[in-house]
């Protein structure tokens, strides 16, 4: 058996697929592409998987990462890219495949953060408006857990927030935020930044995740 | 901006977007401009029941192997999206390219059930075609039909251009090929209906004049166009192992119904329930050969990666090579790790070995169909199964380790007394005791049946056409009596909603009267009425009333056997002959032997060949 490391992207053409759409999809191209993917033991065998972090409804992608087992040893790995990309839908690609032994991390669960850029609609932003919010102690937002809806402060979980580029009314943004275990939603901090930033009022749009991290490194 | 664009900014707002989206593997997306027509198949319900037909596989991908068609699918959007739809001005669109279906050359609806027809309605009103036919004019999109339903579409025949009767491989291929030398033409819509009309199974219904009697009965159905054939016979395919079966099939992204590949090993139905459509429209029965079914498997596990496959037909034990296909797919699908299920399987000691074969995992339940309680009334509706059959598949499951037994039953049946109705209760409890029976170190622990109970609705084309129906409140009473008649608590009731079927009892009698009484009906806002939560029974009311007529008139009569019927100029190869013989068998209580013990004499002959030439 071996377990190797997928680095995949998603377009915006596809980006409506949920999570468990997700797996079911990838399970299937693989079984297409005729690998042979392993699977679990017992009563309900499924196959071994593990997506890193699920990406949101609605997001499109270049950097997710999920690990994927084999009842096999492959020595070409660009091969298998290739043979997995044939089975693929449009809209999702695989863009590299390592042996996870050879990645920054050895497992998944240690992402903690994702890097997206975020497009906005915005009436108007004064210049400055996103230091001023970053200098907040606190950024209380309404936020989606386990255990419900609560008043969550958000700002530990902003890392980095950034104008990208303003074109109009459209205003792009990046930003690092806390991904995996904690997780906060690009759409909350534009919310958040409507709310409380001076000179700051906008409709979120979209986002795409660039990449996911480790501390400050990539993951893959 | 276009319709893609627009999408964008809605989809996000409702509910399982991917059902709108497209883009699934192995669907086709051809460049219009490279195209002669563009045909929109439309299935007039959500989209998790469409991709689970199998027609609409089958002839989507046969149209999309013709170079010069490009076929694309259309589903009734949810009303949630209907509401973004309007919002944003959005019309009709196709999945594949997401043009707009008023843009199509053909807007075909498969019929699948009678309760979707207001659906097909609304789905012409969001493309922005005319409803009725009369008042298309050059340039729009030619709708047509076709599916079970379509042997009487008199209820939607004023919405519909032309319909296609019986099998729709070869037909459909002809309609295409007549469609192009109609382009190069030049001549006028009319020309076109005309051309078709004299093509066997094509049926134009503005071609037919309907007169009636005083009494609201039909006097008589006529052409009014020389082209029309007076009878309009069905078509079928002779030879199933020659015929276009897809290699591959549409993957969706979401959960749909039968999210699995389905491999049709026969076509029609040997037996002959009395109550049945199925079994009269789709004769003769014709089969596929193991070597047609092995090829088309393994194309479709390598082609879908699906992880389920199953055998369809409407009653596979009939199936005259089962052992072989079944040892063959068991080998493949193990290699493949693919799980076959096995629907409709009578249960005797080869199926009970097979299902203990393949359903290694999971002992869910099994099901049997006894349709009626007593032996009396089986017999009426010809269902060819006696108590002892019963009990003794219930023993053999019981001991196989199953605990769980689904029974179906009809209530409503021609010459049912509350006799009958309670019997239902005497053969559950017979299945509960056949269990007790059971040493316990042979048997699982506990045991639970299901008793799930449907109300009969009279169809065309079966011996029952000309009975009246129950009404709901009579429904109710039976049910209530049979609830009653249940004491075991290891024995649980299932029922459905009556309204529904007095509805559908209507329409899948009715003639071309109720096509004002369906567009009256969708303008109140009646829609996806096969659904509990959007079913308005008291908005159909008010449309009957409006056009005035009485729903009693076609569901709660009793016909007369010379009455002409609404559907008698389509001709299903079964005569109506044999359909009053069969009826008049029925208040014998004589049954009939299934085709393959002895030709009844239907007439499905005429079509020269299947079962009837074996």
């Amino acid at each position: 058996m071996s377990k190797l490391r997928f680095k995949y992207g998603c377009d915006a053409c596809v980006k409506y697929v949920s999570h468990l759409d997700f797996v079911r999809m990838m399970t299937r191209s693989i079984r297409r592409a005729g690998l042979p993917l392993s699977y679990s033991q017992g009563f309900n065998p499924h196959p071994v998987m593990t997506v890193a972090v699920p990406l949101s409804v609605g997001m499109s992608s270049e950097g997710e990462l999920m690990d994927i087992s084999f009842d096999e040893e492959f020595e070409d790995l660009d091969a298998l890219k290739e043979q997995m990309n044939a089975a693929l839908p449009q809209g999702f690609y695989v863009i590299e495949i390592k042996d996870p032994a050879k990645s920054h991390l050895d497992g998944l669960k240690y992402i903690d953060k994702g890097e997206y850029r975020v497009c906005a609609v915005c009436k108007n932003a004064a210049a400055g408006f996103e230091a001023d919010f970053l200098a907040m102690d606190r950024i209380m937002m309404e936020k989606k857990t386990k255990s419900g809806i609560k008043d969550t402060d958000i700002r530990p979980m902003i890392d980095q927030l950034s104008v990208l580029e303003q074109n109009g009314n459209q205003i792009t943004f990046f930003m690092r935020l806390a991904a995996g275990a904690v997780n906060l939603k690009p759409q909350l901090v534009v919310d958040a930044l409507s709310r409380y930033a001076e000179g700051f009022c906008g409709e979120y749009l979209s986002s795409h995740r660039i990449a996911l991290l480790s501390g400050e490194k990539n993951c893959f | 901006m276009r319709i893609s664009e627009k999408l964008d900014q809605i989809l996000m707002k409702v509910q399982k977007p991917t059902r709108y989206m497209g883009g699934e593997v192995n669907s086709i997306v051809k460049d219009p401009s490279s195209v002669e027509i563009r045909f929109a198949f439309c299935f007039p319900d959500v989209y998790e029941i469409g991709m689970s037909h199998l027609g609409i596989k089958i002839l989507y991908h046969l149209l999309n192997s013709l170079d010069y068609v490009s076929c694309e699918r259309v589903f009734t959007p949810w009303p949630d999206m209907q509401e973004q739809m309007k919002l944003h001005g959005i019309p009709l669109f196709s999945l594949e390219t997401k043009g707009k279906v008023s843009d199509f050359d053909f807007v075909g609806f498969t019929l699948q059930y009678e309760m979707c027809y207001t659906n097909i309605l609304n789905m012409l009103d969001l493309a922005g075609i005319p409803l009725y036919s009369r008042d298309r004019g050059e340039g729009c999109p030619f709708v047509c039909a076709g599916g079970p339903c379509a042997y009487n579409c008199e209820p939607i025949a004023d919405f519909l251009d032309f319909v296609m009767m019986g099998e729709g491989e070869e037909i459909i291929c002809e309609v295409m090929e007549e469609y192009c030398r109609w382009k190069k033409s030049g001549a006028g819509r009319i020309d076109f209906l005309k051309r078709i009309a004299q093509i066997e199974g094509i049926y134009v219904p503005s071609f037919y004049d309907v007169s009636y009697h005083k009494d609201g009965t039909i006097a008589a159905v006529a052409p009014n166009q020389k082209e029309a054939k007076p009878v309009v016979r069905k078509r079928i395919i002779s030879d199933l192992d020659h015929v276009f079966y897809p290699d591959k099939i549409v993957v969706p992204f979401g959960e749909v119904v039968f999210d699995r590949i389905m491999l049709e090993v026969f076509r029609g139905c040997i037996r002959g329930c009395r109550f049945c459509q199925a079994g009269y429209i789709y004769r003769p029965v014709r089969e596929k050969s193991p070597d047609t079914l092995m090829q088309s498997a393994k194309c479709l596990i390598q082609n879908t990666g699906y992880e389920e496959i199953s055998l369809s037909s409407l009653s596979t034990s009939d199936y005259t090579r089962l052992p072989e296909l079944a040892e063959r797919l068991t080998a493949e699908t193990e290699k493949a790790k693919v799980s076959l299920s096995l629907p409709s399987l009578r249960i005797d000691n080869f199926s009970i070995g097979l299902m203990q074969q393949v359903q290694k995992v999971r002992k869910s339940g099994l099901t049997f169909a006894p349709e009626a309680g007593s032996q009396r009334l089986r017999d009426v509706i010809n269902k060819g199964i006696t108590e002892e059959d019963v009990t003794r598949s219930a023993e053999l499951a019981f001991r196989g380790g199953w605990n769980h037994i689904k029974l179906y039953f009809m209530i409503g049946l021609p010459t049912e007394t509350d006799k009958d109705v309670t019997a239902i209760a005497d053969l559950a409890r017979a299945v509960i005791r056949t269990y007790d029976n059971i040493p316990k170190s042979e048997r699982a622990k506990n045991v639970n049946v299901t008793v799930s109970v449907s109300s009969f609705v009279p169809k065309a084309f079966t011996p029952f056409q000309w009975e009246k129906q129950d009404t709901p409140e009579e429904l109710v009473r039976k049910q209530k009596l049979l609830q009653g008649a249940i004491t075991d608590k290891r024995i649980s009731l299932k029922w459905h909603e009556s309204s529904v079927s007095n509805l559908e009892g209507v329409f899948s009698r009715g003639d071309r009267r109720l096509s004002a009484v369906l567009a009256a009906a969708y303008q109140k806002g009646c829609l996806f009425d096969s659904w509990d939560e959007y079913f308005q029974p008291a908005l159909w009311e008010e449309a009957f009333a409006e056009c005035g007529i009485d729903p009693a008139f076609y569901n709660r009569r009793k016909r007369s056997l010379e009455e002409i019927l609404p559907w008698e100029h389509i001709d299903v190869g079964v005569s109506n002959e044999f359909f009053r013989r069969e009826c008049q068998k029925a208040y014998e209580g004589k049954t009939t032997a299934n085709c393959r013990a002895a030709c009844a004499g239907c007439g499905a002959n005429c079509f020269g060949g299947g079962v009837c030439y074996e």
